[in-house]
């Protein structure tokens, strides 16, 4: 095995990206005294806005809730009549329905993938 | 109270537990968050859309990684997500970061041209560079944490230090 390279002799790219690295480090440093001296807030500051947050968790799961049971009660009203007067029908608007949701489900898992893939451009 | 048992109370719903947690990792995230988007205003909004999103997803952290790490995946995450919805706004982004140059200078700290040439990269590749070279993640783990490929990082990591290098020795 040759050694085309002095050992002692640094090699100036590697120099120049460990001068780059260095700087960068030393601006990110500059930015945590910063945020050092900005106040923090208190254990009970947190606690609330936690406490304060799942409430409205809690209220916004309710809102929905009722949505979607009232959604639900019109839905299945709806078809019940539809499947009464017009079974065809009925039929033909479940499959559709069906094609409809597999459509999505396979052009969302496509745009997900796409999306993990990224774009190499940049 | 170590921080294991901390987040098992706080995963049994304990929220003073939680609120103890969460203090603990404030500053780390803080500190992260203004470093990705060099702007405090911005950074204060998402570290709180931080800890709430953290306290609805707590269920889901499986100590396979640090804490801190975990954090620092929903924080990256809350940050792409907000830059994909206000890609109108961008703009108005960057004339309102200019407010940390104001900010590091009254408290006396240095504006270096490294920090210039961070607050002008696209955040995608601040954050990559960040990720790699001031928190040591694997390309890998970055990949993760931005929800994108191993080729992705590595070119962001490459045109971005690329970019300030060039930035660099232009002036």
């Amino acid at each position: 095995m040759t050694r085309d390279k002095n050992p002692v002799q640094a090699d100036p790219q590697l120099l120049q990206d460990q001068e780059l690295t260095q700087k960068l480090l030393n601006s990110w440093n500059q930015l945590d005294q910063l945020n050092e001296r900005t106040p923090m807030p208190s254990e009970e500051d947190m606690f609330q806005m936690l406490v304060h947050h799942k409430r409205r968790l809690k209220h916004k799961l309710w809102k929905e809730l009722a949505w979607l049971w009232i959604l639900a009660a019109f839905v299945i009203a709806g078809s019940l009549i539809l499947m009464h007067r017009e079974l065809i029908l009925y039929i033909g608007i479940q499959i559709a329905l069906g094609i409809g949701a597999a459509g999505y489900l396979i052009l969302t898992s496509f745009y997900r993938k796409k999306e993990m893939r990224g774009s190499t451009s940049e | 109270m170590s921080e294991q048992q901390l987040i098992q109370q706080a995963q049994q719903g304990n929220t003073e537990a939680l609120a103890l947690l969460l203090r603990q990792h404030y500053a780390m995230v803080r500190g992260y968050m203004l470093k990705l988007t060099m702007n405090p205003s911005l950074t204060d909004d998402l570290v709180q859309d931080t800890m709430l999103r953290a306290m609805e997803k707590l269920h889901t952290y499986n100590g396979k990684s640090k804490f801190s790490s975990w954090l620092i995946t929903i924080a990256t995450r809350l940050y792409l997500d907000r830059l994909k919805r206000m890609k109108v706004e961008r703009r108005w982004l960057e004339q309102e970061g200019r407010l940390i140059r104001y900010q590091v200078e009254t408290n006396q700290l240095e504006w270096s041209e490294a920090m210039e040439m961070l607050q002008q990269l696209p955040p995608e590749q601040r954050a990559a560079i960040l990720l790699k070279h001031y928190y040591g993640y694997a390309y890998p783990e970055i990949a993760a944490i931005m929800q994108c490929s191993e080729g992705t990082v590595k070119s962001r990591v490459h045109y971005g230090t690329e970019q300030i290098r060039k930035e660099m020795k232009e002036q």
